[in-house]
């Protein structure tokens, strides 16, 4: 904490570097106040989740009947940058978010260890997104958010500035990375043990791993893709005479990253959730110890499991059944976090506010994704599923219904602490019902297309699919549609809404013992943990609580 | 479709009746375990008492209901290969025990909503439950040996895919940007279709012209990536005879998904295939009809043109290139500038396609000049030019 007790009020500690937001100009610059940052981050995110929301409803306006609308090479374009946006620069990047809006806080720390590299990995980002959007102007990459050469090699301009794009982002991520674990494994709070550490900060630790682990070799790849576009070198490009390139080297160095990537997405996500369900059910997270050691058993496993996206490339059958055995092992750990979560809820007094209502929704819809994934860690299964609807319909139960309900249930949670205002609840349930009947009307029927035949990333389709296709872009549109009471309760609630307490919902991590919004250096004090993160029901008074509001039953001995 | 509502029917019934026969019993449960206020209870009782007889008829119910999924459920397509009928099973055990513990997670939650709601006022906390070691032993050693049999059995259907039967018959697949080259090197034919006779069993030979494309029919359960300059190979016995679609199931390009909509498996009987390889054979050589010849060489999938009864959309249309063809470039003729189009796509870049500016580089094959014999590019360049 050393490094940064010397900044206590706002302050340019160096020329252009600012710290602190006293107006709302202090958020258009480089800021080295991590909540700064954390607010820099979802908005941006948040705006590029709306970018990659309207080319979503483009995609389904194109699939609403089988016959193409659009030239094809538009349609490939609208899904690569779908998917390149909502994995780059909305789910990774609003989880990092939320991680620096929330660790300093929650481990007592005023600021994150290296604020300067933390403002870094902000710009970064936003420069990598704006390079990405920037590729529309010379003919926008048209290959997929998976880039597989040859096809890459041969796509438009475009694809050169995706690619720069993707490194300057993943770099962001790495310096994010890096600054999670030291602020975490340095900067905890007197009495703030591993065993008191939140789950979401477990969960980022996690994740940071996975970053710091996995983004290189992402890098890596990106910079031969680059040099065989722009420098006539030929890693993956091969050639009749049995010289040149492997394509197929691309795919491993790609998914060696990019399956982790999918832990990194749900990971920081599954810690959200783990923070808001013991609040709304007023009792102990059930089984702290195995939901956060099932995080690092995750990214453990993550890291071996990456050949399951190249079950038909022709591997050897021997790598086809180690990759199968890791991919189903993994299950294990994720159905450990989905029952303990179970147990939290029961027997709990269970408040169905919308960030819980979100949480919820995260389990509920999280299992479908997690179970079609182990029919997809099945190699005879998947050689029928593979690129088709099928995995379509997985991914966005996992990502979507993941993820996302996970990003909504953190934005609702953690809105008083973050603006110092209440959201408008009757609202935000709206939100929670259009959002869940659309999501679900869109992507369920999917998991029948892909087994019936459909291919993903087709602009036209068998005609005998356009009742369900039909049906799936209703959802679509519905679920479009469902972001509007978000945008209105967010920006109405952020002016006018009831002015928030410090603690609104009762809660016993660090975070909740300050001010809404904390002040620039977080706490007034220093603050001493002297109870576990989730100690409900054991006459710990949450902070701002003067006296117990009912006779608490006697701590149990634990 | 008749299988996806179903699915749903079944699902949406079981987890009706599942529901409402687990909440009656669970309550049942909890009324006796859960009665507040009850200091006196400590946790390690509660947990035990709410494994109970309850929970274990939900469990049972929703594992009937599972079965009966799995049993009934049909969501896959027509089984027309020997490995279709045990992907399929292995599929529809997974989807029983999914249907399962979906049931069970869902259940649970919804339950959860309704019978531990906070009442108006109340302000309590729930009991401070840390946790049981005896239930993490359980959840976590009862998937890992669910996972570790379905392991197990995926690996022996796959084992029984792999092996190289000993009298297959071999068909070359060689995939481009866009289309699909069936040859058979013991008859010395080629085909836009897969004829299959059936009941043989058949090994293709996969490889790819261009970029990575995917083989797939849906009907047979096969599927497997054509990776340029390197050849992957697959096994399977066609025993339904019909006409199934082939598919392109990696991204390859603007035509991606035409290439999944102009080429057909056919199954026959041996003796029907014998007549259709017979024909082949006599037809090889011909100068043949030119609707044939514009599908051969792949043309359909990216021109649109009438006479042909082709309707792509990447390329530009050919509806008029008689006509259009002489004014493109002046002092050429309409002949000159077909001919080189075809054998160096990229001479000239035509203005406009059908949604828009043509692509430049364009994604034509520029290797035609060399599959093509002399005859066939005569009668396709002739052909082209009575489209006026």
């Amino acid at each position: 904490m050393t490094e940064t007790a010397h900044i206590a009020t706002a302050q340019t500690p160096s020329g252009w570097i600012r710290h602190g937001a006293v107006t709302w100009h202090d958020y258009f610059t480089f800021n080295t106040d991590h909540k700064v940052i954390g607010i820099q981050y979802l908005v941006t995110t948040f705006i590029f989740f709306l970018i990659g929301g309207l080319l979503a409803m483009l995609i389904r306006y194109e699939l609403f009947t089988p016959a193409p609308e659009f030239n094809p090479e538009t349609y490939n374009v609208l899904f690569t940058i779908h998917g390149s946006i909502m994995i780059f620069l909305w789910v990774i990047p609003a989880l990092a978010g939320f991680g620096n809006y929330l660790v300093p806080l929650m481990i007592g720390a005023n600021d994150m260890a290296f604020p300067r590299l933390n403002a870094a990995s902000y710009w970064l980002l936003l420069i990598g997104g704006l390079t990405i959007i920037a590729g529309f102007l010379f003919g926008q990459a048209n290959s997929g958010w998976t880039a597989y050469p040859p096809l890459s090699l041969r796509a438009p301009t475009g694809q050169t500035f995706w690619i720069i794009g993707v490194i300057i982002i993943g770099t962001s991520s790495m310096l994010g990375a890096i600054n999670f674990l030291v602020t975490i494994a340095l900067m905890r709070a007197p009495g703030l043990a591993p065993g008191r550490l939140p789950l979401f900060c477990w969960a980022i630790v996690a994740t940071s791993l996975l970053v710091v682990c996995a983004t290189p070799v992402l890098t890596a790849a990106l910079i031969m893709l680059l040099l065989e576009r722009m420098g006539g070198m030929m890693f993956f490009q091969p050639m009749p005479n049995g010289e040149g390139g492997d394509p197929v080297m691309w795919q491993h160095l790609f998914w060696f990253y990019s399956h982790p990537a999918v832990y990194v997405m749900i990971l920081p996500a599954m810690g959200i959730v783990s923070e808001v369900l013991p609040v709304f059910s007023r009792k102990p997270v059930f089984g702290y110890k195995a939901i956060a050691g099932s995080s690092l058993a995750i990214a453990l496993f993550g890291l071996l499991v990456w050949g399951h996206h190249m079950f038909t490339t022709g591997l050897s059958p021997w790598l086809l059944v180690s990759f199968m055995a890791s991919s189903m092992v993994i299950g294990v750990p994720t159905g450990i976090k989905i029952f303990n979560w179970l147990g939290t809820i029961w027997g709990g007094k269970v408040e169905l506010r919308t960030p819980m209502l979100f949480a919820m929704g995260f389990v509920a819809m999280f299992v479908i994704g997690g179970l079609s994934g182990i029919t997809l860690g099945a190699v005879p299964v998947d050689i029928h599923v593979h690129d088709t609807y099928y995995v379509v319909a997985h991914l966005h139960y996992v990502l979507f219904g993941g993820s996302v309900f996970a990003l909504y249930a953190g934005l609702y949670f953690w809105f008083p602490k973050i603006t110092g205002r209440m959201y408008f609840e009757r609202l935000g349930k709206i939100h929670f019902w259009l959002n869940f009947i659309g999501f679900n009307l869109t992507f369920f029927p999917m998991h029948w297309l892909g087994l019936q035949g459909m291919p993903r990333r087709v602009a036209e389709y068998d005609p005998q699919f356009q009742a369900v296709n039909m049906l799936a872009s209703l959802g679509a549109f519905l679920l479009g549609i469902s972001v509007l009471p978000f945008l209105v309760n967010a920006l109405l609630s952020w002016a006018w809404g009831k002015k928030a307490s410090d603690n609104p919902w009762r809660a016993l991590t660090l975070e909740w013992q300050t001010t809404s919004p904390p002040p620039i250096h977080n706490f007034s004090a220093p603050p001493v943990v002297e109870h576990g993160p989730y100690d409900y029901g054991m006459g710990v008074l949450p902070h701002g609580e003067k006296a117990p509001p009912v006779a608490a039953p006697a701590p149990a001995s634990d | 479709m008749l299988g996806a509502i179903t699915a749903i029917i079944v699902l949406i019934g079981g987890l009706g009746v599942s529901l409402a026969v687990g909440f009656y019993i669970l309550d049942r449960e909890l009324r006796h375990t859960l009665r507040p206020p009850q200091p006196a209870v400590t946790p390690a009782v509660v947990t035990h008492r709410v494994a109970g007889p309850g929970a274990a008829i939900f469990a049972l119910v929703t594992l009937f209901v599972g079965i009966l999924v799995g049993q009934y459920v049909r969501l896959m397509p027509l089984e027309a290969s020997s490995r279709a009928g045990q992907v399929d099973l292995l599929f529809n055990t997974m989807l029983g025990i999914a249907a399962t513990i979906f049931l069970l997670v869902e259940g649970i939650l919804v339950f959860s909503a309704f019978r531990f709601r906070r009442q108006k006022g109340e302000e309590g906390d729930g009991l401070p439950i840390h946790g049981s070691n005896r239930l993490e032993f359980a959840w976590t050693v009862i998937p890992a040996l669910i996972v570790l049999w379905l392991g197990a059995y995926s690996f022996q259907i796959f084992a029984q895919m792999s092996t190289i039967p000993s009298d297959a018959m071999t068909v070359e697949v060689v995939s481009r940007q866009f289309q699909w080259e069936f040859r058979y090197p013991d008859f010395d034919i080629t085909s836009n279709d897969l004829y299959l006779p059936q009941d043989k069993p058949i090994q293709l030979k996969i490889t790819s012209a261009d970029v990575i494309h995917s083989f797939w029919v849906p009907a047979f359960r096969v599927k497997q990536d054509a990776v340029p300059m390197h050849e992957t190979e697959t096994f399977f016995t066609a025993n339904v005879s019909g006409k199934y679609r082939v598919v392109c199931a990696e991204l390859c390009g603007a035509g991606h998904a035409r290439m999944g909509l102009i080429s057909y498996a056919i199954v026959q009987s041996q003796t029907e295939f014998d007549a259709w390889v017979a024909e082949q054979q006599a037809a090889a050589g011909q100068p043949g009809d030119p609707v044939a010849l514009f599908a051969k060489y792949g043309c359909n999938a990216c021109h649109t043109l009438a006479a042909a009864n082709a309707t792509g959309l990447v390329g530009p249309n050919l509806d008029n290139i008689g006509t259009n063809a002489g004014t493109r470039v002046s002092g050429m003729s309409a002949e000159d500038y077909i001919r080189e189009s075809i054998l160096n796509p990229n001479t000239f870049i035509a203005p406009q396609c059908p949604t828009g500016p043509c692509a430049s580089p364009s994604v034509m094959p520029p290797d035609l000049g060399a599959r093509i014999p002399e005859s066939h590019l005569d009668t396709l360049v002739s052909f082209l030019l009575e489209q006026k």
